[in-house]
């Protein structure tokens, strides 16, 4: 049993690893904020998983913790770096980067920097929408209507273009 | 820049850093990670249940061997006070908002458990510091044998002033530290939740 729940926990987050680090990395201000906070949602999700009744996908479920362990984190954050060391088996590997590579690191760090200016709201919204989540899922995620998270996804789209297109 | 442009942009980040894990070592990482997580729940529980909790023999000990009537009553009153305030804090943590649920259900589950904290929180003058100091009030009473005592006599016993300074001291900083728990932790936590609810709310 435990096995087979290891198995599956593996699995899904192979699957997501990408999509979740992502997330986390919209709720932490530098890299080793994100690595704690994306160990924080592993151990929150694992603790979880033997209650995962299915009646979402395991994704679904998984952002679900993600961003309500994303929500806690930031007021929790001198009480979760005094409780959780380091899990040593995670890592962020650094890519070196080539000259047009590095105008793309340039958009994205300036896409992050807007996002990180968002409301908790909006920021949840839009990190579903830009991980090209349908609206019914992020709905499903988030606890709203469909029609108002495409509501919601337009105007955040507009405010993020226009930050963007301040900075650059 | 083009709207489709944000999401290749964002999902550009694999080219630029990655998150790696050794599968193997992972699980082990997690589990032992979550063990501790457990033990410093449970040692913290211990100290704020377990405590009360040994306290109970010692009163029911008192119960059984003090000879005045008025000392027995003490004794059992602080047990049930013990027993009470265990039940208060077993119910309020029953009720932690569960990380599985929808952002919004979430956000109103945490809102809930906040305010039943901070209710606790701020009544603890009624149902932790009063009810303490009157059950050991009744108990020091019992012992001294001071109903049968003329009160010139009684103020000037230096153990009841002594006992009387200890008990108003510390229901004086129990009651200004939870106050002050409501005010630095709790009120500014309840706000934040609270915008947070009208934001995802508001169409």
């Amino acid at each position: 049993m435990n096995k087979d729940l290891e198995r599956t926990f593996l699995n899904a987050l192979e699957e997501s690893q990408e999509k979740l680090f992502r997330i986390c990395f919209s709720y932490a201000t530098n890299p080793e904020e994100t690595k704690d906070l994306f160990q924080e949602v592993l151990i929150h999700i694992w603790k979880a998983m033997p209650n995962f009744k299915g009646d979402a996908s395991l994704s679904t479920w998984m952002y679900r913790i993600t961003l309500n362990v994303a929500l806690r984190y930031r007021s929790n954050l001198q009480r979760a770096k005094n409780r959780i060391s380091q899990i040593g088996s995670i890592t962020i590997e650094q890519i070196g980067e080539h000259q047009e590579e590095s105008e793309s690191r340039h958009k994205l760090d300036l896409l992050r920097q807007c996002v990180r200016s968002l409301n908790e709201i909006d920021k949840a919204v839009i990190t579903l929408y830009l991980e090209e989540l349908p609206y019914k899922e992020i709905g499903t995620v988030l606890g709203l209507k469909e029609n108002t998270v495409a509501v919601r996804v337009k105007r955040i789209k507009k405010k993020l273009l226009n930050c963007l297109n301040e900075k650059l | 820049m083009i709207e489709n442009e944000l999401i290749q942009i964002w999902q550009s980040s694999p080219k630029h850093e990655r998150i790696k894990f050794e599968k193997s070592k992972l699980m082990l990482d997690v589990q032992s990670k979550l063990n501790s997580f457990d033990r410093a729940v449970k040692r913290r529980d211990f100290i704020e249940i377990g405590v009360a909790l040994v306290m109970i023999p010692f009163f029911l000990y008192q119960v059984y061997k003090q000879p005045n009537a008025l000392a027995k009553f003490g004794a059992i009153c602080i047990v049930a006070y013990i027993l009470f305030v265990v039940y208060k804090l077993l119910k309020v943590k029953k009720e932690k908002p569960s990380e599985s649920s929808s952002y919004l259900e979430y956000l109103k589950e945490s809102k809930s458990y906040l305010e039943k904290q901070m209710r606790l929180i701020d009544t603890v003058l009624y149902w932790y510091i009063l009810p303490g100091l009157i059950g050991c009030t009744i108990m020091m009473v019992g012992i001294l044998d001071l109903v049968n005592k003329p009160w010139q006599e009684i103020i000037r016993i230096k153990k009841i002033w002594m006992a009387l300074s200890i008990f108003t001291a510390v229901g004086v900083f129990t009651f200004w530290l939870n106050k002050r728990g409501v005010k630095k932790e709790f009120i500014p936590r309840l706000e934040k939740v609270d915008k947070l609810i009208r934001l995802m709310e508001e169409e």
